[in-house]
């Protein structure tokens, strides 16, 4: 599909912008349903909120620190090997 | 061995946040995805000098999130079914909290996609990746993503109830 696209593109020929588009939506996704807008927006939001609570949630301690104690480490060696 | 710059260990404290909505959506667990998120960093601070300057530090912690948890959810996928179906009936309780009961409703609805329809409608849908970018995340075609995210979309739509919503409106 696509090789063949690209070969009457390269003859330099311009098609209708319609035409283009139409062929571009076959080529992307034959199987998927198309969705009713207002329910991908729905379920877009939903899932926005729902990250987004999780995301603005404390990450515990423990793992901050643990890469806290990495860098102090490192820096603590390197400070060391000057010295 | 290059140790990673202060700036860098920041740069990966300041994604923990993230990291962790995206471990807990895929999961579904909370302590799992504590693990997660801390191996993830681990490994991340260790092989700091693979990362490119320049690029994208949450595609690249994603990925290494998301491999984690494919290579273990693949070993623990037997041992794990129990577990599950104890998790999904204390969240279908009625008896389930006002406030967290958003929450629970779409960890729920997450939890019944498949795999790959689950990890796609996450990183396009709510962690603000584009399909490119998903597509690398997954290591997949842009088209596949598409699809995958289409179909997350459709399932979603009818384990929340949304269409007889949107049916309401008009």
């Amino acid at each position: 599909m696509l090789p063949f696209v690209q070969a009457r593109e390269r003859t330099g020929r311009t098609y209708p912008a319609q035409v283009m588009t139409n062929k571009n939506e076959h080529l992307q996704d034959e199987a998927a349903v198309p969705l009713d807008p207002r329910l991908e927006a729905m379920i877009g939001a939903k899932l926005r909120s729902f990250y987004d609570t999780l995301a603005s949630e404390p990450v515990p301690d423990r793992i901050l620190e643990l890469l806290t104690q990495l860098d102090a480490k490192e820096r603590g060696s390197a400070n060391g090997s000057k010295e | 061995m290059t140790s990673p710059s202060p700036d860098f260990t920041r740069a990966l404290m300041g994604a923990a946040p993230t990291l962790r909505a995206f471990a807990i959506s895929l999961s579904g667990n909370v302590d799992r995805a504590d693990d997660l998120v801390q191996d993830t960093l681990m490994r991340a601070w260790a092989n700091s000098a693979s990362f490119q300057p320049g690029t994208n530090l949450k595609a690249w912690l994603f990925t290494i999130l998301r491999n984690l948890y494919t290579s273990e959810y693949r070993k623990r996928r037997r041992e794990v079914e129990d577990a599950e179906g104890e998790l999904a009936a204390t969240l279908s309780s009625p008896a389930a909290q006002e406030g967290h009961l958003a929450l629970d409703e779409m960890k729920k609805a997450l939890s019944q996609l498949p795999e790959d329809q689950r990890e796609a409608i996450i990183l396009v849908g709510a962690s603000g990746f584009s399909y490119e970018e998903a597509a690398e995340i997954c290591e997949c075609a842009v088209g596949t993503i598409k699809s995958r995210v289409n179909r997350a979309r459709v399932r979603l739509a009818g384990y929340l109830g949304l269409e007889a919503e949107a049916g309401s409106v008009v």
